[in-house]
């Protein structure tokens, strides 16, 4: 084993995780010891200097919290018999370890413990041993301390931090969700949020990425709210909303439109009136004649829709697009001649 | 004739190693190419050198309203006898600068652009000198001049891509995007001769958010447009080169970049 790999399993080993303590009044359930660590390695020419933390341990004589461990080591199996105990530590991550330990209550305000465990590194199986002695130094509330309370409040915390997000509903809901016991208050608040979705203004303009799963989790299915939304657009004549998202409305929208002030709503989503129209109104008109007219607008968006069927299937990239014609024109139509006529007179 | 040779041969080359566009719309014109907030979007035969009809005139605008768009200008003799869209301007009159700029522009006036050029450099050559040193700054590398105007010639040829370029360059200038906004203008010249004109650009005021900028049409180029328009802040810049339904197809050509920008963004 070389030196710096050792050197990062002695810190592993000694850094270990400090309890949060309340300097108020505590319930005084627990028993709060000053724990002084040391580390022995097999073959390690130095002497790691004495590592000291507080740990908050059960009042009635004995927690798995009574051992200095890291973040990513369990304590289990730990059984008390009289003044001593015994347990199981498993450490994951690059510093894995694994090995047994006990402790030994050595009066109301003292005990002391050691971990034997083994460790790989560089292939090689490396033996440790941890001392421990805890020296009571006051009281602590054993409730709030203990690692299982600690666990508890930070999954609290994240629950009530995810309390409205329709994106986190999968820690709400469902048989393996996180926050199963807050699932009441989560649909609560996202029935409310998909309530007010049923206003079109409201309604999520993009929803490529929109958490409808989280809605529909909490019984709001997205269809649900998308026909509330398209009755609210109907009521309030929201012709943009109901071409985006009531194609079922469309036909009486479409039959009540006027192209004069809706001219976007026409061309795009009422191809039939929109053709009718453009026969009317558009089609073989000059674009110039085009600046009085209320239909101007109407007939700009169905000049884009005549240029996509007209070049349908004809789009490619421009290596590949056609040469243009270098060969005289043909006859040009009285249209044209028309046109050309126009162009000579007003120039540009 | 070498000089041509060359710019033929340059062309060739500069062509040959286009880069390649999406290619949708390949009726609306022998070579179009839009810009969507200054990002190619659209283009066919974007790179080919064509005929730029009064597109040339963007230049010249360039060259005019960089320099100083103060003072006056006389109007030569081979001003005051330009063919083409003209507004009958008098040898010997005076007339301010600015105002032969506007007239350039908005009405595409082929005498107002070669008093500008002549009172310039002395002569339309070296003018046109001057023009094609300007592209290349520019780095216009389809892109030669031989008229000041846009004049039918050989070897006055652009391509889309370019005059895209050239379009920005010139719109970057106060006087020429103030100028190409216009609907309409008059002026006065110094003998008190009055000349009223509308723009040449049908889209002008017609279609929601143009801002201007050019129209083109001679026999060889056909009809020719630069365009700009902006709405909810996107800007869709096209050029048109022999664009046979150039105010129908250019309208629906903006339309359809608009609705491109709203799907993408």
């Amino acid at each position: 084993m070389t030196r710096p790999s050792r050197h990062r399993t002695v810190r592993a080993v000694l850094c270990i995780a400090l309890a949060t303590v309340s300097a108020g009044a505590v319930a005084q359930t627990g028993d709060r010891y000053r724990v002084k660590s040391t580390f022995d390695m097999k073959g390690m020419p130095f002497q790691m200097p004495a590592q000291s933390t507080e740990v908050c341990t059960a009042r009635d004589g004995g927690s798995a919290s009574m051992v200095p461990h890291e973040d990513n080591c369990r304590i289990s199996g730990f059984e008390r018999s009289g003044s001593k105990s015994r347990f199981r530590m498993e450490c994951s991550g690059k510093e894995a370890m694994s090995g047994e330990g006990e402790t030994e209550q050595l009066g109301p305000d003292a005990y002391r413990g050691s971990i034997r465990a083994l460790t790989q590194a560089d292939g090689e199986s490396i033996e440790m041993t941890i001392r421990f002695e805890g020296t009571r130094i006051g009281a602590c509330d054993y409730a709030t301390e203990s690692p299982e309370a600690i666990g508890k409040a930070m999954v609290a915390q994240t629950c009530e931090s995810q309390i409205d997000s329709a994106h986190a509903w999968k820690m709400f809901v469902g048989d393996k969700a996180t926050c199963a016991g807050s699932r009441a208050k989560y649909c609560a608040n996202l029935v409310r949020q998909a309530d007010a979705l049923v206003d079109p203004a409201k309604f999520p303009a993009q929803e490529i990425g929109f958490p409808w799963q989280g809605y529909e989790a909490c019984g709001r299915p997205r269809a649900t709210i998308v026909a509330k939304a398209c009755n609210a657009a109907q009521a309030s004549a929201n012709l943009d909303f109901i071409g985006a998202q009531c194609p079922a409305l469309l036909g009486p929208a479409c039959a009540a439109a006027d192209a004069r002030v809706k001219p976007g709503f026409v061309a795009q989503y009422c191809p039939e009136q929109a053709r009718a129209l453009a026969a009317q109104q558009c089609e073989g008109r000059g674009y110039t004649a085009m600046s009085t007219s209320p239909y101007r607008d109407f007939c700009s968006r169905q000049a884009s829709r005549r240029l996509e069927e007209r070049n349908a299937g004809r789009a490619g990239d421009e290596d590949s697009a056609q040469a243009p014609a270098d060969a005289a024109p043909a006859k040009p139509s009285m249209r044209e001649r028309l046109k050309g006529l126009k162009d000579r007179l007003g120039g540009g | 004739m070498l000089a041509g040779a060359l710019f033929a041969a340059s062309l060739t080359l500069a062509t040959g190693t286009s880069r390649s566009l999406a290619d949708p719309y390949p009726d609306v014109a022998r070579a179009y190419y839009v810009e969507i907030d200054g990002e190619a979007r659209w283009g066919g035969h974007a790179d080919d050198a064509m005929p730029t009809a009064s597109l040339t005139k963007l230049m010249t605008a360039l060259l005019i309203a960089e320099a100083d768009a103060d003072g006056d200008v006389a109007i030569s003799r081979t001003a005051a006898t330009e063919t083409g869209s003209r507004l009958g301007l008098v040898a010997g009159d005076r007339a301010r600068r600015g105002d032969l700029l506007a007239a350039m522009l908005v009405r595409s006036a082929n005498d107002a652009c070669r008093a500008l050029a002549d009172d310039a450099a002395g002569t339309e050559s070296a003018f046109v000198t001057r023009m094609n040193a300007r592209a290349a700054a520019l780095g216009l590398a389809n892109t030669r001049f031989a008229n000041a105007c846009g004049h039918d010639h050989d070897d006055n040829r652009a391509s889309a891509r370019d005059l895209a370029r050239l379009t920005r360059a010139a719109l970057a200038v106060d006087a020429v995007a103030a100028a190409v906004a216009r609907s309409g203008f008059a002026f006065t010249t110094r003998q008190g001769r009055r000349y009223a004109m509308r723009t040449t650009n049908a889209l002008l005021g017609t279609l929601d958010g143009v801002r201007g900028v050019k129209t083109g049409w001679t026999p060889q180029a056909g009809r020719c447009l630069v365009v700009v328009a902006e709405r909810d802040g996107v800007e869709v810049l096209a050029v048109l080169l022999a664009a046979p339904d150039r105010w129908w197809d250019s309208a629906g050509l903006l339309e359809l970049a608009f609705a491109d920008a709203r799907v993408r963004h």
